[in-house]
């Protein structure tokens, strides 16, 4: 089963990605900041990582930059709730594979992001 | 010929004369003692007599020549001087026989004319420095009447100088009244109940002039009483107020001029100073309909009176309260000696209401005498503007960072909601939950465009610099909007000039302005109607209201038009246009014009909007033209 770590500053994000992904064969855990997410990318090495750009603490980039550190196969899709050219450009310089904007739909996300990043994965 | 010369010249002539009298003198003598030992003359005595007469004749002569003639002939040829023109002589006799006196005559006449000439030449100087202040200068006299103008008046108030002259200068000012805006009777009054300040509604009702009621006594204008208003007759609520310090009605029976009787609501109403202490009084007389012969001042009527208090109140402090007093400028003027600043406006020949700086002074005679008041009035136009344009990118730099916020803090919530109601809808089975998941979705979608929009608004991206072909976005946007064009019956007609040159900018982003500005003109025509867009290129050759500082003069612009034959936008909404929040229409969040503006601005152009209302609008925007023709028109 694909692993699928969610991080989000946002508790109701993480919650209802959670419950959303948690019945679509996706092994789900979800951190609400860059140091806990670390963690549990080392503990249980996520394939793909669903992450907010904006966080307090270790920003989105800087967490985007140290799990590429970790391990590069990971598979990074930020999330975004403002449009920033610039800062979705430094993601995807830093290995992001993707980015989403909120609000996004879900069906968006399983239909037309994730086919693509599974298909890298294999 | 130089002063100095002709007084030495003068000087050796006497000199010599009085040598040569000496010479003639001594050689007659010695003839005479020659000729006395001559035997021939003593033969002859007659001789020595016709001798002795020639040669003392020759001596007057040389006298004569020397003491009157020369004189003269100076003082002729001083006199051809000064009918060319010289005045810098002085011809110097020390006589005083009548040669000295006519010499000291010509003397005084020739200083006299220097005095004249010279007053003379002041006073064209002066005239020149009058007609070359900038500003715009009015001396009047005593009674209010216009006795010089400057350039600068003429220009400014469209009239000429003899258009001018002699015309009481009321008839070119209008005060900042804003007591006017009101359409009952108003005055202002002092504690004294004297009136201070009336509107013309008011003038109206009492049917008489505005120098007739100021400084009189309220009852007397009103109610032709020599005391104030008490019971059995009638309570005076400007008493109550004094008492209470809050407003206060009654019903009055108020008299016009000819004692016409007329029954009103008089609303009275405590106006503040910057102490915070009362110092006027608000007078409001609104004629009774019957409805309200309570001495209550009902709740909409109690916000619309406090509303007005305190526009007073912010105008009473803006100003020093001295100012207030009187009415009309000349008053004020008169009264205090001297005034600054007096936000004014001039009435031109056009019927334009140009905005004014009033200052002044009174030019007074020895005995307190008014002679003339002299007024300075500057055009206070380009400073309103720049306030006004200060305050607006004020406003949405303050909008536009709160913007930013708001819409990262919505966005997240927005996701939630939506993703919820995603998953309701995948989970039930029930029609009407998946069709209230639907919704939701749908309104999240709409909400966040809105957040979006907010952020674009909010980021003012730099435009991308490429050379673009103006006419090309048009056709482009055009395209965008043939099927509601076609919709609603709306004629487009374009007159792009295939000449054209290219600007630099975005294209994207100013087919986002024409888009927008399209759709606006389409939305003001339901009823079909005519939309004219034009290209064409310019050179400045004069300045536009907002375009000063974005171009120079011979600039090379890209003019590009919209006109439509819709609604129009009302004037007291025109400027406002281009104030995010600021809609014109009911549904509009009002952020589409002011985006075009920042985007017009962020491509160093100008855009500008005229309307008459049931005419049209049209829209007029200036990019800076590239020297590039654009290919194939």
């Amino acid at each position: 089963m694909v692993k699928l770590l969610i991080v989000d500053d946002d508790l109701p994000t993480c919650d209802f990605l959670n419950r959303y992904l948690e019945k679509r064969d996706y092994e789900v855990f979800t951190a609400n900041d860059g140091e806990s997410a670390l963690s549990i990318v080392k503990e249980k090495q996520p394939n793909i990582i669903l992450l907010d750009i904006k966080m307090p603490g270790l920003s989105g980039i800087t967490v985007l930059q140290k799990i590429k550190d970790i391990d590069k196969k990971i598979k990074v899709i930020m999330m975004t709730a403002v449009k920033d050219e610039e800062m979705v450009k430094l993601a995807m310089e830093y290995g992001a594979s993707d980015y989403i904007t909120k609000p996004f739909s879900l069906e968006y996300l399983e239909s037309e992001v994730m086919p693509k990043i599974l298909k890298q994965l294999v | 010929m130089r002063k100095t010369d002709l007084e030495q010249k003068h000087r050796i002539r006497f000199s010599i004369a009085l040598k040569l009298i000496f010479v003639v003198a001594v050689v007659e003598l010695a003839i005479m003692l020659v000729f006395t030992r001559v035997e021939f003359i003593k033969r002859f005595p007659v001789f020595e007599a016709v001798l002795d007469t020639v040669i003392l004749g020759i001596f007057i002569i040389i006298i004569f020549y020397y003491l009157l003639d020369r004189p003269l002939k100076l003082v002729m040829r001083s006199i051809s001087d000064v009918q060319k023109g010289n005045l810098d002589i002085e011809v110097k006799i020390d006589s005083s026989d009548e040669i000295g006196v006519l010499a000291k005559a010509f003397n005084r006449m020739i200083q006299d004319l220097k005095e004249q000439r010279s007053q003379l030449v002041d006073k064209a100087y002066v005239e020149s420095i009058i007609s070359y202040i900038v500003e715009s200068l009015i001396v009047v006299d005593s009674s209010g009447l216009i006795k010089r103008v400057n350039r600068a008046t003429q220009e400014l108030l469209g009239y000429r100088e003899d258009e001018l002259i002699d015309q009481p200068l009321d008839k070119f000012l209008e005060e900042e009244e804003i007591l006017n805006e009101i359409e009952d009777g108003v005055c202002l009054l002092n504690k004294d109940f004297r009136i201070i300040k009336v509107n013309d509604a008011f003038l109206k009702s009492v049917g008489l002039d505005r120098k007739d009621v100021i400084n009189q006594f309220c009852f007397k204008i009103t109610h032709n009483r020599n005391a104030i208003c008490q019971p059995p007759h009638d309570r005076c609520p400007v008493e109550e107020v004094i008492n209470k310090n809050e407003p206060c009605a009654e019903l009055h029976t108020h008299f016009d001029k000819e004692g016409k009787k007329s029954l009103v609501n008089v609303i009275a109403a405590p106006v503040r100073g910057k102490s915070g202490d009362t110092v006027y009084y608000l007078h409001l007389a609104r004629k009774f309909k019957g409805d309200m012969a309570e001495t209550q001042i009902s709740p909409e009527g109690l916000a619309d009176i406090k509303a007005l208090t305190y526009k007073l109140e912010a105008y009473v402090k803006r100003l020093e309260i001295g100012r207030l007093l009187s009415e009309g400028a000349l008053e004020i003027l008169n009264r205090m000696g001297s005034v600054r600043d007096l936000e004014m406006y001039y009435k031109t020949k056009h019927g334009e209401r140009i905005p004014i700086s009033f200052s002044g002074s009174v030019m007074k005679d020895k005995y307190g005498n008014v002679i003339a008041m002299v007024i300075i009035a500057r055009d206070t136009r380009e400073i309103k503007r720049l306030g006004f344009q200060l305050n607006r990118s004020k406003k949405l730099a303050a909008i536009g960072e709160l913007a930013a916020g708001v819409a990262h803090e919505i966005n997240n919530p927005l996701n939630v909601i939506s993703g919820n109601a995603e998953i309701l809808s995948k989970e039930s089975q029930d029609k009407n939950i998946k069709l209230a998941a639907k919704i939701i979705m749908e309104q999240v979608k709409r909400a966040a465009a809105i957040t979006n929009m907010l952020l674009q608004f909010s980021k003012r991206k730099e435009p991308k610099t490429e050379p673009v072909d103006i006419n090309k976005v048009i056709r482009d946007t055009l395209l965008l909007l043939e099927y509601q064009v076609r919709l609603q019956n709306i004629v487009i007609t374009k007159h792009l000039n295939t000449s054209l040159l290219e600007v630099m900018g975005d294209s994207g982003q100013l087919q986002q302005v024409f888009l927008n500005i399209m759709v606006n003109a389409v939305q003001a025509m339901p009823d079909g109607g005519k939309l004219n867009i034009r290209s064409y290129v310019e050179e400045i050759t004069e300045f536009g209201k907002r375009e000063t500082d974005i171009f120079k003069l011979g600039d090379k612009v890209v003019v590009i038009e919209f006109e439509d034959t819709g609604e129009g936008i009302p004037e007291e909404k025109l400027e406002k246009i281009f104030d995010p929040f600021f809609s014109t229409k009911e549904e509009g969040i009002g952020l589409g014009l002011s985006i075009c503006h920042g985007i017009i601005e962020a491509h160093q152009g100008s855009i500008e909007v005229r309307s008459k209302l049931r005419k049209g609008t049209t829209f007029i925007i200036k990019l800076p033209a590239l020297g590039k023709e654009i290919q194939n028109g």
